[in-house]
């Protein structure tokens, strides 16, 4: 197989396993156990489905080591596009891995607070869950912070995809296209919180950008014939 | 296939890099030190909470300013990375290293900060407290937010002695913009003990600032000498 076509089904498949991972920990589990504005139902449904929750934590972790890999992977695809491109992608993707980290902590203290070991019995079990649902919030802020850099590494990756001759041209535009959605998602969520559903709902069509690309990417491999032909 | 900017010369690169390094200034320091500098009053949980409820759409502006400001110091760091590398290869990917971890630890301070929009804006879930307690919640978060930001300062302290070091190791700037920055990463550097830092802030606000306005307005004026960065980057058997 052509090394390019290797790498471009390295990488495909490396994202599909970010696209099955992700939504699992941002989507499935928070939509199932956290109850907007009610801090006793969220502590209740947590404390239920403790081993879910320590799941999504951990699936928070997981997903965040697989972007890093699928940054690496997709380096190593479009570095000979333009080096410089491809490093500021991944740059973006170290500093969205490192904020991802570090949020997840933001989890695991709310599950501590609603747990109530020993050392908290000092606040009622009201205050406790309060401060639980306060770290959740955080939480997501976190997510919203993050957001922009979900936008801002699929600029240099559009940008590359574009250029590279090898993969198609609209895909490139369509990630582009994506990371101002991404941005424009976590400036609502800053300013117009209410908004942020829909929101979500109208930029659809643009990250799906993301799942045609992997789709490509694993389906379609690179279209080497475009490739100058090399020597060796 | 047309070449890129950066390509095209280390001048270009050199300037883009010191407007990011303008704009990053100008965001996180309205995001992360001014605005929140206006509105937290030392000691005072009441006093700090009413004035971000007074001024609700200031203290949301800073959160995303200090958001900007991130974005754009990774293109920063990147570009430092691109620009030194002719000087030394290792020593300058160390360099973004660094900056990088730093620039997590500065968005981590900025989440901090959003904590006390989170407690206002609750209510229903927040009534077991009382609004003493509130306050002195929003409070903590507020100093929690200002401890990361000094673990920021350090790291990026150690980035910016890294740089200074490679300036000065450069025969494309002046070697005294080098000793300079390198003096404002030590300033940054004693916020490693906050106590430390903030007994020095005075005298580390003067040293400091002339490195970092220098570098960037020198990168902004004059760039790089493009004869002698080539050169360089020869010896190195190093283009960009």
């Amino acid at each position: 197989m052509h090394p390019t076509v290797k790498a471009a089904r390295t990488a495909g498949f490396v994202y599909l396993a970010m696209i099955l991972v992700a939504p699992f920990s941002m989507l499935y589990v928070p939509g199932k156990l956290i109850v907007r504005d009610n801090a006793a139902a969220t502590a209740e449904n947590i404390l239920t489905h403790e081993t879910l929750f320590r799941s999504s934590i951990f699936g928070d972790l997981i997903g965040h080591v697989i972007f890093i890999c699928l940054a690496i992977a997709l380096y190593r695809l479009l570095r000979d596009v333009n080096r410089t491109w491809a490093w500021l992608m991944v740059s973006f993707v170290l500093v969205s891995a490192a904020v991802g980290f570090l949020n997840t902590l933001n989890n695991v203290a709310a599950l501590i607070l609603f747990r109530g070991d020993e050392f908290l019995k000092v606040f009622d079990q009201v205050q406790r869950e309060a401060l639980g649902m306060l770290f959740i919030r955080l939480h997501s802020q976190g997510q919203f912070i993050d957001e922009i850099f979900w936008g801002l590494w699929l600029f240099p990756f559009g940008l590359l995809v574009f250029r590279s001759g090898f993969l198609p041209r609209f895909l490139g535009i369509w990630l582009i296209i994506a990371c101002l959605a991404w941005i424009a998602l976590s400036i609502t969520a800053q300013f117009f919180p209410t908004h942020y559903s829909a929101a979500f709902a109208w930029l659809q069509p643009a990250f799906f950008a993301e799942m045609a690309i992997m789709l490509w990417l694993l389906i379609r491999g690179a279209n080497v014939k475009a490739l100058p032909a090399q020597a060796g | 296939m047309t070449e890129p900017i950066i390509q095209r010369s280390p001048r270009s690169l050199a300037r883009i890099a010191g407007v990011f390094d303008f704009l990053e200034g100008l965001a996180s320091g309205f995001g992360q030190i001014i605005i929140p500098g206006m509105l937290v009053v030392a000691g005072n949980a009441a006093a700090t909470a009413a004035n971000i409820l007074a001024h609700g759409s200031l203290f949301r502006f800073s959160i995303l300013a200090a958001l900007i400001g991130i974005a754009c110091h990774v293109v920063w760091i990147f570009l430092f990375y691109k620009l030194f590398k002719p000087v030394n290869r290792s020593i300058s990917l160390l360099a973004a290293f660094f900056g990088l971890v730093a620039v997590a630890i500065q968005a981590f301070s900025s989440l901090l900060q959003a904590a006390p929009l989170i407690i206002m804006e609750a209510g229903q879930s927040f009534s077991a407290f009382n609004i003493e307690q509130l306050q002195a919640l929003t409070f903590m978060f507020l100093r929690f937010s200002a401890r990361a930001f000094n673990i920021y300062l350090a790291f990026f302290g150690i980035w910016c002695v890294l740089i200074g070091y490679l300036i000065f190791r450069s025969t494309f700037m002046p070697r005294i913009l080098g000793v300079l920055e390198a003096l404002a990463g030590l300033c940054w550097l004693t916020f490693l003990w906050p106590p430390l830092g903030h007994y020095l802030s005075s005298y580390n606000q003067i040293v400091a600032a002339p490195g970092e306005l220098s570098l960037m307005l020198w990168l902004l004026v004059f760039g790089v000498n493009v004869e002698r960065w080539k050169e360089q980057a020869a010896q190195h058997s190093l283009g960009l």
